[in-house]
């Protein structure tokens, strides 16, 4: 369980964060969804202590992350924007080396490094340095890294972003599994139907700032629309930069959103 | 805390062994420095003995006009006289010999009769290599002037004149350095140029790949998310920068050791180095590389890429090295100095090949100043070393 309670943080004159609020509950999946630059990577940032906020704060299973930024970190598996790999290290060892600030040592981290291993299916390449591994599998070795401690709840910035379509659906299932096993999982994207098809809530992130919060099927009631896409687009507003699909183009869409509806504007 | 440091390590040093080119930095270029150093010394060394001994033989114009005693006082200093047909100006001129002697006609009658008797001595001091037309040069010197008194003293008796008159001084130089002190002499001078050399470069590549490097790989973002305290990333990482750079030291000071004792006398012109040169260099090298370690991270921490760090470390290097060529070049006399950290181990080991001997007093102090320095410096590290410098720099 992840809340986030009015976030501020600024970079002189940029509000990168302005405010933010919102919760994730177990067993479901949360998308952090906005355009470029609305300040996603900078609220999940503050989630894991890399950042201090400026005001507000964020509470992990109860644990406050200004007051114990370690309890939260140990209640999280993280996988962040910049998301390499060490080259000379194999997949195991990735595993092992980040299972070990959990508390996990001796047989226990091996049989958690295997599970990891086996659950994303990367038997053929876990014991091969990660260098000139596809961007799938690097995706895999970052997933794992993430998930080696089998965190309560995981937070993922742009997990799809730059994979093909195969490491995206594999990407996908590993969410939906984690969804499955009780685990609260958030994570950021600037691809509608990606938060359509994957997010039990939706928290619409716009300049700083929470448009819409709330299920993709109350975020359409709400703004009575007949489509979670037409949903967004009225949320959104003129907000530029943010894609019906990761297959769509930009322009299209973003300008559209703005000629239908201007008032959807959160400011 | 200590586990997630010894993580930190243990990875850090795995990662590090098995980058071919780091490892190559760490070990290979310093072995080749210890060597060339440990092969250059004696050679130096005997060189200097051989050309203050070896006979020389002088190409010389008019040996017919030479007086008989200048002849016999040339070859008391090993001097012998070879008459020289050709252009001996020319040859000397194109560093083909180093010296040659040109008597006039009537100097042999001009010494007889008191007039005064001229010789030219001609020396191409580029000639023969460094210890070449200059040393011949002062030989020749030498030789002529014992000469000039003797033929004085002579004048003076038939005149009855007491000569030490005209003596105001009489020096008697004697140089007793054993063939051990003076390889001891330029152990003294190209060890701290040594140890210099391969601390400031030792870690530095470890330094960087773990802050910048692993910044710019993009891993360091999710190793910052781990519930590891800053502290011990700090920590584990300047072990294995501190660890690793003990390699490169430790295997160029017994490089140098080993090669200047293998190395057959006849060859060195000295016996080897004894064990307590190698001894301590270790010992004041190994705190000095920690301090060095710590402020190799402190300039890394900020940089984004590992380009960028390795022009900030630059400075740094030659902060090291500049110590250790001013002790190489004036030694200090005095103990204090060597708590001076970065100067003082090299201080306290050109103290320790010049005495000839561990002085447990000079190390013990450079290793109180190089503890000092990195227990004024890690607190300053650690303030640098928080998650947001880390992320954005400064
Ligand atoms: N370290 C930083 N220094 C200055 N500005 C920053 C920094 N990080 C982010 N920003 C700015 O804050 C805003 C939000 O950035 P970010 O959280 O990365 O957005 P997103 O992840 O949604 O694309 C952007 O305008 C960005 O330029
Ligand atoms: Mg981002």
């Amino acid at each position: 369980m992840i809340e986030v309670r009015d976030l501020v943080k600024h970079y002189g004159e940029v509000r990168a964060v302005d405010g933010v609020n919102f919760e994730c509950p177990d067993g479901q999946v949360t998308g952090l969804l906005g355009p470029n630059g609305a300040g996603k990577t900078t609220t999940l940032r503050m989630i894991c202590g890399l950042i201090r906020p400026m005001r507000g704060t964020v509470i992990v299973d109860g644990h406050d992350v200004r007051q114990d930024p370690a309890a939260v970190r140990r209640a999280l598996g993280v996988q962040t924007d910049s998301s390499g790999t060490y080259p000379r290290l194999t997949p195991r060892e990735h595993f092992t080396y980040f299972g070990g600030f959990y508390g996990l040592s001796g047989p226990d981290l091996s049989a958690r490094a295997q599970a990891v291993i086996d659950m994303l299916g990367m038997g053929e390449f876990a014991d091969r340095k990660t260098q000139g591994f596809s961007r799938g599998q690097r995706q895999k070795v970052i997933l794992g890294r993430a998930l080696v401690h089998d965190p309560r709840n995981v937070i993922m910035d742009e997990p799809t972003s730059g994979l093909d379509v195969m490491a995206v659906r594999e990407t996908r299932d590993v969410i939906r599994m984690l969804r499955d096993r009780g685990h609260c999982v958030l994570f950021t994207t600037h691809y509608m139907d990606e938060a359509a098809k994957l997010c039990d809530r939706v928290a619409i992130i716009i300049r700083g700032r929470i448009a819409a919060f709330g299920s993709p099927a109350e975020l359409i009631e709400k703004t009575g629309c007949d489509s979670l896409e037409d949903a967004f687009v009225a949320l959104a507003g003129g907000a530029q930069g943010l894609l019906v699909s990761e297959y769509a183009n930009a322009d299209g869409n973003g300008n559209a959103s703005g000629d239908r509806n201007a008032s959807g504007r959160t400011r | 805390m200590l586990r997630d440091v010894l993580n930190i390590w243990r990875k850090e040093i795995m990662d590090t062994v098995r980058d071919r080119k780091g490892m190559t930095q760490a070990i290979v270029i310093p072995l080749i420095i210890g060597i060339f150093y440990a092969s250059f010394t004696p050679m130096m060394n005997k060189a200097m003995t051989a050309r203050s001994e070896k006979p020389l033989t002088i190409p010389t114009q008019g040996i017919e006009f030479a007086d008989v005693k200048l002849l016999e006082v040339m070859s008391r200093y090993g001097i012998t006289l070879e008459e020289y047909e050709g252009d001996l100006e020319a040859v000397i001129e194109k560093a083909k010999k180093e010296s040659g002697l040109v008597f006039e006609p009537g100097f042999a009658g001009d010494v007889a009769e008191e007039r005064p008797a001229s010789v030219r001595l001609l020396t191409n001091s580029t000639a023969g290599g460094i210890f070449g037309g200059g040393f011949s040069d002062s030989r020749l010197q030498l030789a002529v002037s014992t000469y000039n008194q003797a033929v004085v003293a002579e004048r003076m008796a038939a005149r009855d004149i007491d000569q030490s008159v005209l003596v105001p001084v009489v020096l008697n130089a004697e140089n007793l350095a054993t063939p051990e002190q003076l390889g001891a002499f330029f152990a003294s001078f190209y060890l701290p140029i040594l140890v210099a050399v391969i601390v400031a470069q030792g870690g530095l590549f470890v330094a960087i790949d773990v802050t910048a490097g692993e910044k710019e790989r993009g891993t360091l973002e999710s190793l910052l998310a781990t519930p590891a305290s800053d502290g011990s990333i700090l920590c584990g990482k300047l072990g294995a920068v501190f660890t690793i750079s003990l390699i490169p030291l430790v295997l160029t000071v017994t490089a140098f050791w080993v090669v200047s004792n293998v190395m057959p006398p006849s060859m060195a012109g000295s016996t080897g180095l004894p064990g307590f040169v190698l001894t301590g260099s270790l010992l004041t090298g190994i705190p000095l590389a920690l301090v060095v370690g710590v402020a190799q991270m402190m300039m890394s921490v900020r940089a984004r890429t590992f380009r960028d760090a390795q022009s900030g470390a630059t400075p740094l290097m030659f902060g090291v090295m500049i110590p250790g060529f001013v002790a190489a070049f004036s030694p200090a006399r005095a103990l204090w100095p060597c708590l001076i950290p970065v100067y003082g181990p090299f201080a306290a080991l050109g103290r320790m090949v010049q005495a000839g001997g561990l002085q447990w007093d000079a190390i013990a102090l450079s290793a109180a100043g190089s503890v000092a320095a990195a227990a004024v410096l890690l607190p300053v590290a650690m303030k640098m070393f928080s998650r947001e410098t880390l992320l954005y720099g400064s």
